[in-house]
Protein backbone atom coordinates (compact mmCIF):
# COMPACT_ATOMS: atom_id res chain seq x y z
CA UNK A 1 0.00 0.00 0.00
CA UNK A 2 3.15 2.20 0.78
CA UNK A 3 4.11 1.77 -2.93
CA UNK A 4 0.96 2.67 -4.04
CA UNK A 5 0.52 6.03 -2.48
CA UNK A 6 4.25 6.45 -2.81
CA UNK A 7 3.58 6.09 -6.94
CA UNK A 8 0.57 8.69 -6.72
CA UNK A 9 2.69 11.32 -4.78
CA UNK A 10 5.72 10.79 -7.96
CA UNK A 11 2.48 11.06 -10.28
CA UNK A 12 1.92 14.35 -8.69
CA UNK A 13 4.90 15.68 -8.87
CA UNK A 14 5.30 14.97 -12.54
CA UNK A 15 1.69 16.42 -13.13
CA UNK A 16 3.36 19.63 -11.41
CA UNK A 17 6.98 19.52 -13.80
CA UNK A 18 4.29 19.26 -16.91
CA UNK A 19 2.32 22.64 -15.60
CA UNK A 20 5.64 24.77 -15.37
CA UNK A 21 5.79 24.10 -19.07
CA UNK A 22 2.22 24.22 -19.60
CA UNK A 23 2.29 27.81 -17.70
CA UNK A 24 5.90 29.12 -18.84
CA UNK A 25 5.68 27.63 -22.65
CA UNK A 26 6.72 29.87 -25.25
CA UNK A 27 4.63 28.63 -27.78
CA UNK A 28 0.79 27.42 -27.87
CA UNK A 29 2.35 23.75 -28.86
CA UNK A 30 3.98 23.31 -25.91
CA UNK A 31 1.07 24.22 -23.67
CA UNK A 32 -0.95 22.05 -26.03
CA UNK A 33 1.86 18.53 -25.47
CA UNK A 34 1.57 19.46 -21.42
CA UNK A 35 -2.45 19.43 -21.63
CA UNK A 36 -2.34 16.03 -23.21
CA UNK A 37 1.06 15.25 -20.46
CA UNK A 38 -1.48 15.75 -18.10
CA UNK A 39 -4.26 14.31 -19.38
CA UNK A 40 -2.22 10.83 -19.51
CA UNK A 41 -0.45 11.38 -16.43
CA UNK A 42 -4.54 12.15 -15.29
CA UNK A 43 -5.46 8.24 -16.33
CA UNK A 44 -2.37 7.00 -14.26
CA UNK A 45 -3.61 8.44 -11.27
CA UNK A 46 -7.01 7.50 -11.76
CA UNK A 47 -6.26 3.58 -11.96
CA UNK A 48 -3.56 3.75 -9.47
CA UNK A 49 -6.65 5.45 -7.18
CA UNK A 50 -8.76 2.79 -7.98
CA UNK A 51 -6.36 -0.30 -6.95
CA UNK A 52 -5.38 1.83 -3.69
CA UNK A 53 -9.50 2.27 -2.73
CA UNK A 54 -10.34 -1.29 -4.08
CA UNK A 55 -12.91 0.59 -5.99
CA UNK A 56 -13.41 -0.80 -9.82
CA UNK A 57 -16.31 2.05 -10.68
CA UNK A 58 -13.24 4.55 -11.13
CA UNK A 59 -11.77 2.35 -13.97
CA UNK A 60 -14.58 3.77 -15.66
CA UNK A 61 -13.50 7.44 -15.29
CA UNK A 62 -10.06 6.27 -15.97
CA UNK A 63 -12.34 5.02 -19.72
CA UNK A 64 -14.16 7.67 -19.81
CA UNK A 65 -11.11 9.80 -19.92
CA UNK A 66 -9.03 8.16 -22.29
CA UNK A 67 -11.72 7.64 -24.57
CA UNK A 68 -11.98 11.92 -24.55
CA UNK A 69 -9.29 12.93 -23.77
CA UNK A 70 -7.82 13.46 -26.65
CA UNK A 71 -10.55 15.28 -28.38
CA UNK A 72 -9.63 18.61 -26.79
CA UNK A 73 -6.08 18.13 -27.92
CA UNK A 74 -7.22 17.40 -31.18
CA UNK A 75 -9.71 20.04 -31.94
CA UNK A 76 -6.93 22.63 -30.23
CA UNK A 77 -4.97 21.69 -32.47
CA UNK A 78 -7.00 22.03 -35.37
CA UNK A 79 -8.21 25.61 -34.53
CA UNK A 80 -4.91 27.17 -34.77
CA UNK A 81 -4.04 25.33 -37.99
CA UNK A 82 -0.52 27.48 -38.34
CA UNK A 83 2.62 26.84 -38.18
CA UNK A 84 5.75 28.53 -36.12
CA UNK A 85 5.64 30.10 -32.91
CA UNK A 86 2.04 31.14 -31.89
CA UNK A 87 1.79 32.14 -28.19
CA UNK B 1 0.31 15.05 0.72
CA UNK B 2 -0.59 14.20 -2.62
CA UNK B 3 -4.44 15.88 -1.89
CA UNK B 4 -3.01 18.89 -1.45
CA UNK B 5 -0.75 19.05 -4.29
CA UNK B 6 -3.66 18.37 -6.52
CA UNK B 7 -5.51 21.30 -4.86
CA UNK B 8 -2.59 23.88 -5.25
CA UNK B 9 -2.33 23.02 -8.87
CA UNK B 10 -6.36 23.70 -9.17
CA UNK B 11 -6.00 26.99 -7.67
CA UNK B 12 -3.09 28.07 -9.71
CA UNK B 13 -4.19 26.83 -12.84
CA UNK B 14 -7.42 28.69 -11.90
CA UNK B 15 -5.30 31.73 -11.35
CA UNK B 16 -3.53 31.63 -14.62
CA UNK B 17 -6.43 30.89 -16.94
CA UNK B 18 -8.09 33.91 -15.28
CA UNK B 19 -4.56 36.69 -16.05
CA UNK B 20 -3.58 35.26 -19.19
CA UNK B 21 -4.21 37.96 -21.95
CA UNK B 22 -4.67 35.77 -25.35
CA UNK B 23 -7.73 33.50 -25.36
CA UNK B 24 -6.11 30.50 -26.96
CA UNK B 25 -4.28 29.64 -23.82
CA UNK B 26 -6.90 30.35 -21.29
CA UNK B 27 -9.10 27.47 -23.41
CA UNK B 28 -5.56 25.11 -22.77
CA UNK B 29 -5.85 26.30 -19.19
CA UNK B 30 -8.95 25.13 -18.53
CA UNK B 31 -9.09 22.30 -20.06
CA UNK B 32 -5.97 21.40 -17.81
CA UNK B 33 -8.27 22.94 -14.95
CA UNK B 34 -11.32 20.38 -15.94
CA UNK B 35 -8.83 17.44 -15.83
CA UNK B 36 -7.32 18.25 -12.69
CA UNK B 37 -10.52 19.35 -10.88
CA UNK B 38 -12.03 15.94 -11.84
CA UNK B 39 -9.41 14.54 -10.59
CA UNK B 40 -9.94 15.74 -6.58
CA UNK B 41 -13.85 15.09 -7.17
CA UNK B 42 -12.52 11.35 -6.95
CA UNK B 43 -9.92 11.83 -4.33
CA UNK B 44 -13.38 13.34 -2.54
CA UNK B 45 -15.19 10.03 -3.32
CA UNK B 46 -17.59 11.46 -5.92
CA UNK B 47 -17.04 9.12 -8.78
CA UNK B 48 -20.26 10.41 -10.92
CA UNK B 49 -19.37 13.87 -10.43
CA UNK B 50 -16.27 13.28 -12.30
CA UNK B 51 -17.38 11.59 -14.90
CA UNK B 52 -19.51 14.69 -15.82
CA UNK B 53 -16.68 16.74 -15.41
CA UNK B 54 -14.41 14.97 -17.67
CA UNK B 55 -17.53 14.83 -20.53
CA UNK B 56 -18.75 18.72 -20.04
CA UNK B 57 -15.65 20.12 -18.82
CA UNK B 58 -13.12 19.16 -20.66
CA UNK B 59 -14.72 17.97 -24.37
CA UNK B 60 -17.78 19.78 -24.64
CA UNK B 61 -16.58 23.41 -22.70
CA UNK B 62 -13.72 22.97 -25.19
CA UNK B 63 -15.25 22.43 -28.02
CA UNK B 64 -17.75 25.45 -27.26
CA UNK B 65 -15.19 28.25 -26.40
CA UNK B 66 -13.49 26.88 -29.55
CA UNK B 67 -16.05 27.80 -31.64
CA UNK B 68 -17.26 31.05 -29.81
CA UNK B 69 -13.16 32.17 -30.79
CA UNK B 70 -13.71 30.88 -34.26
CA UNK B 71 -16.98 33.15 -34.79
CA UNK B 72 -15.18 36.04 -32.50
CA UNK B 73 -12.43 36.56 -34.06
CA UNK B 74 -13.94 36.76 -38.20
CA UNK B 75 -13.82 40.70 -38.57
CA UNK B 76 -15.75 41.87 -42.10
CA UNK B 77 -14.67 44.91 -44.17
CA UNK B 78 -17.00 45.95 -46.28
CA UNK B 79 -15.39 48.37 -49.48
CA UNK B 80 -17.59 50.25 -51.26
CA UNK B 81 -16.46 50.46 -54.52
CA UNK B 82 -19.02 52.69 -56.48
CA UNK B 83 -16.90 55.48 -57.41
CA UNK B 84 -16.64 54.31 -60.65
CA UNK B 85 -13.40 55.75 -63.35
CA UNK B 86 -12.11 57.67 -60.28
CA UNK B 87 -11.25 54.07 -58.45
CA UNK B 88 -8.29 53.54 -60.47
CA UNK B 89 -6.76 56.70 -59.49
CA UNK B 90 -7.28 55.89 -55.41
CA UNK B 91 -6.89 52.12 -55.72
CA UNK B 92 -3.64 52.00 -55.42
CA UNK B 93 -3.30 54.10 -52.37
CA UNK B 94 -6.35 52.13 -50.52
CA UNK B 95 -4.94 49.05 -51.20
CA UNK B 96 -2.19 49.33 -48.99
CA UNK B 97 -4.51 51.42 -46.68
CA UNK B 98 -6.44 48.61 -46.36
CA UNK B 99 -3.44 45.95 -46.22
CA UNK B 100 -2.30 47.71 -43.12
CA UNK B 101 -5.52 47.65 -41.98
CA UNK B 102 -5.52 43.80 -41.89
CA UNK B 103 -2.29 43.50 -40.85
CA UNK B 104 -3.04 45.19 -37.65
CA UNK B 105 -6.54 43.26 -37.14
CA UNK B 106 -4.16 40.17 -37.38
CA UNK B 107 -2.00 41.85 -35.03
CA UNK B 108 -4.52 41.83 -32.67
CA UNK B 109 -5.83 38.10 -33.01
CA UNK B 110 -8.91 38.94 -36.01
CA UNK B 111 -9.87 37.45 -38.83
CA UNK B 112 -10.24 40.17 -41.64
CA UNK B 113 -12.40 39.50 -43.95
CA UNK B 114 -12.61 42.14 -47.15
CA UNK B 115 -15.33 42.30 -49.09
CA UNK B 116 -15.26 44.23 -51.90
CA UNK B 117 -18.69 45.51 -53.13
CA UNK B 118 -20.62 47.92 -55.81
CA UNK B 119 -23.24 48.59 -54.06
CA UNK B 120 -23.63 52.12 -52.62
CA UNK B 121 -22.70 52.94 -49.33
CA UNK B 122 -26.03 53.40 -48.18
CA UNK B 123 -27.47 49.73 -48.86
CA UNK B 124 -24.52 47.93 -47.06
CA UNK B 125 -25.03 50.31 -44.22
CA UNK B 126 -28.31 49.40 -43.99
CA UNK B 127 -28.87 46.21 -44.76
CA UNK B 128 -25.44 44.08 -45.02
CA UNK B 129 -24.06 42.71 -41.16
CA UNK B 130 -20.33 44.55 -41.23
CA UNK B 131 -17.83 45.62 -38.62
CA UNK B 132 -16.53 48.03 -40.94
CA UNK B 133 -17.49 49.55 -43.91
CA UNK B 134 -15.28 51.51 -45.93
CA UNK B 135 -16.08 54.33 -48.58
CA UNK B 136 -14.43 57.03 -50.07
CA UNK B 137 -14.73 59.99 -52.06
CA UNK B 138 -12.30 62.37 -53.82
CA UNK B 139 -10.64 63.73 -50.86
CA UNK B 140 -12.20 62.11 -47.59
CA UNK B 141 -12.66 58.39 -46.57
CA UNK B 142 -15.83 57.43 -44.99
CA UNK B 143 -15.13 54.59 -42.44
CA UNK B 144 -18.87 53.00 -40.56
CA UNK B 145 -18.53 50.57 -37.88
CA UNK B 146 -20.68 49.34 -35.33
CA UNK B 147 -20.31 51.44 -31.94
CA UNK B 148 -21.09 47.47 -29.63
CA UNK B 149 -18.04 46.74 -31.47
CA UNK B 150 -15.51 47.16 -29.06
CA UNK B 151 -12.42 46.55 -31.36
CA UNK B 152 -13.76 49.94 -32.80
CA UNK B 153 -11.90 52.15 -30.45
CA UNK B 154 -8.29 50.28 -30.78
CA UNK B 155 -9.25 50.88 -34.87
CA UNK B 156 -9.95 54.44 -34.50
CA UNK B 157 -6.97 54.94 -32.35
CA UNK B 158 -4.55 53.26 -35.00
CA UNK B 159 -5.94 55.73 -37.71
CA UNK B 160 -4.95 58.41 -35.67
CA UNK B 161 -1.57 57.47 -35.08
CA UNK B 162 -0.75 55.79 -38.36
CA UNK B 163 -3.13 58.44 -41.01
CA UNK B 164 -3.84 61.74 -39.56
CA UNK B 165 -2.94 63.46 -42.50
CA UNK B 166 -5.90 61.59 -44.82
CA UNK B 167 -9.10 63.01 -44.10
CA UNK B 168 -10.85 59.96 -42.71
CA UNK B 169 -14.33 60.30 -40.84
CA UNK B 170 -15.36 57.56 -38.67
CA UNK B 171 -19.05 57.36 -37.87
CA UNK B 172 -20.56 55.18 -35.23
CA UNK B 173 -23.93 53.69 -36.03
CA UNK B 174 -25.71 52.88 -32.85
CA UNK B 175 -29.15 51.15 -33.56
CA UNK B 176 -29.74 52.90 -37.04
CA UNK B 177 -28.89 55.90 -36.34
CA UNK B 178 -25.75 57.81 -37.55
CA UNK B 179 -23.96 59.67 -34.86
CA UNK B 180 -21.17 61.36 -36.36
CA UNK B 181 -17.68 60.74 -33.54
Amino acid sequence: MIFLETTLFVIAIYIVLVLVRVILGPTIWDRLLGLNAISAKMIMSIVILAIITNQSYLLDVALVYALLGFISTVLIARFIEKKGDIS
Amino acid sequence: MTENIFLITLVVLAIVALNTKKLRRAVVYLGAFSLVSSFVYLLYGAPDVAIAEAIIGSTITTVLYLVALRKYQVFSIYYANSVGDQTSRYLNDNSTFLNNLEAFLIQREMEPQLIYSGAPIETIVDQEKFDLAIHHTDQDIWIYGCAEDYQLDAVEEYLLTNYGDLNIHLIRCAEGEDNEA
